[in-house]
């Protein structure tokens, strides 16, 4: 069994150990493997991407607080940034059927396409299993998985929460922080801060 | 007494509501005239459509508290935004905390000791975000305009009432009551409150809002039992519960025979006691 698939592995019996309405993705814990189909109708697992530093972004269109960083241009930038640098980049969508957020595969692309999405993948997740073995809470909510399969942070983009694109310069980046400290090998500043944005539409 | 008597009681005071979406907001104030020099009380009031709400300072798990920015006359300022206590909006899987209704943020503004002018406006930019299954960021651009009078201000004949009602709603320190917090079996966090002194009313029910988003799970049912004279109230903690907070700060929300009212909590968080271990050996250095 690889190392990948033993971590997940624990991960399963840490989250059914859990008493929380849905999981808890802390720092330092292996990050729970899953497969979820992209919007082009392939299978995408973590397990997949062993070896490799792995952002996952929890992520609704409609969201006033995913706009603010995608029409500011914020959020594509560092996707590109760091995809440039080997990082996977994972969008997961895990609005329900009916719900904010929720796209058929073919509108997506369309969507993706229009704002200039740079990240490697979006992944579909309509029944929100994923989600909540994460515990993602709100959109965005960002987390950031080392090579060794464990998660290296858990929480917000930056530290302005506001739906205001003039807050983005001035705010502390702790994503690009985190990926940063993970590249160079470097513990996190701060791997654990509280996200904020909408909530996720489970 | 016809509304438009009363507004011609208020004088010259002038304020337009401003409708954004699901959400009207305006300033109202609590005096009908400013003094120079005495400090007196403005609310921002946001009247949010049915099933819309708006957010406290800590929101739960998702949401924004709203805020103002101000533009005031030369020589005034303006206190902090004072937030109502908050309720729980349920949303599974999780736990938000808001306002919904009619909700008044009161805030002290102070002006100079001398005022030339006959009359001031107050300028306040409010930025806020309210959800029902979605949510919607929402700003206003709000005057208020107040003639300036000689002190004691009067009360502003349509506002002063609900101002001073919002006021009495404040979290407040509880009097003859002490709150003690520590960190129970399996880490859950415990607030026991007792009554000092005479026998208060007792308290049926009890929830807790701390400050800060990362000291509960939210969304966890919250336990309360009847202790003594007091009562004790116990929570989950965030994340795997690892790291004990110094202090449990917040607002303990009630409910008694005297119907609802807002106590506001800091205590230090103490360590649960180890079974078997003597009370000597323990304090030992």
């Amino acid at each position: 069994m690889n190392p990948r698939r033993l971590l997940a592995l624990a991960a399963a019996v840490f989250l059914s150990g859990t008493a929380a309405a849905f999981a808890d993705a802390s720092p330092g814990a292996p990050a729970p493997d899953f497969t979820l189909p992209d919007t082009h109708g392939q299978p995408r697992s973590l397990s997949g991407f062993e070896g490799r530093v792995v952002v996952l972004e929890w992520i609704n269109p409609d969201c006033p607080f995913v706009k603010k960083h995608y029409r500011s241009g914020n959020m594509q930038k560092l996707q590109e940034q760091f995809t440039a640098r080997g990082v996977v980049w994972l969008a997961v969508c895990s609005s329900a059927p009916g719900k904010q957020g929720h796209y058929p595969a073919a509108e997506w692309n369309t969507l993706l396409e229009e704002t200039g999405s740079r990240a490697t993948a979006l992944l579909l997740d309509p029944d929100g299993t994923v989600g909540l073995a994460y515990g993602a809470k709100t959109t965005p909510h960002l987390f950031v998985i080392q090579a060794d399969g464990r998660i290296a942070y858990n929480g917000a983009i930056d530290d302005k929460p506001s739906v205001n694109p003039d807050d983005i310069p001035g705010a502390r980046p702790h994503l690009a922080e985190a990926l940063e400290a993970v590249l160079a090998g470097e513990p996190v500043p701060v791997a654990r801060t509280t996200p904020y944005g909408c909530s996720v539409k489970y | 007494m016809p509304i438009l008597a009363l507004a011609m009681l208020a004088g010259n005071a002038r304020a337009a509501p401003v409708r954004d979406g699901p959400v009207q907001a305006e300033l109202i104030s609590e005096v009908a005239a400013v003094a120079p020099g005495k400090p007196f009380t403005v609310a921002f009031r946001m009247t949010l459509d049915e099933s819309w709400h708006a957010y406290w300072t800590n929101p739960g798990d998702s949401g924004l508290a709203p805020s103002l920015d101000w533009t005031l006359p030369d020589g005034f300022t303006a206190g902090d935004l004072q937030h109502p206590p908050p309720t729980a909006i349920p949303t599974p899987p999780f736990m938000t905390y808001g306002h919904e209704g009619e909700v008044l943020f009161l805030v002290t503004l102070t002006p100079p000791s001398a005022l030339e002018a006959d009359s001031v406006t107050l300028h306040a930019e409010a930025d806020w975000l309210v959800c029902r299954d979605f949510c919607l960021p929402g700003s206003a651009r709000l005057d208020l305009t107040l003639p300036v009078g000689p002190a004691p201000a009067p009360p502003h004949p349509l506002h002063a009432a609900a101002i001073r009602q919002a006021r009495e709603n404040l979290p407040r320190a509880p009097a003859d009551w002490r709150i003690h917090a520590e960190a129970s079996a399996r880490r859950r966090r415990r607030l026991l409150a007792q009554p000092l002194g005479h026998s208060p009313e007792p308290v049926s029910s009890a929830a807790f809002f701390p400050d800060s988003p990362d000291v509960i799970l939210h969304a966890a049912p919250q336990s309360f039992q009847p202790a003594g004279r007091g009562f004790s109230l116990e929570m989950e903690p965030a994340g795997r519960g690892d790291a004990l907070p110094e202090r449990l700060s917040g607002v303990l929300v009630l409910q008694g025979p005297a119907g609802r009212q807002a106590w506001r909590v800091s205590a230090p968080v103490s360590k649960p006691t180890p079974p078997g271990i003597p009370r000597t050996e323990r304090n030992a250095p």
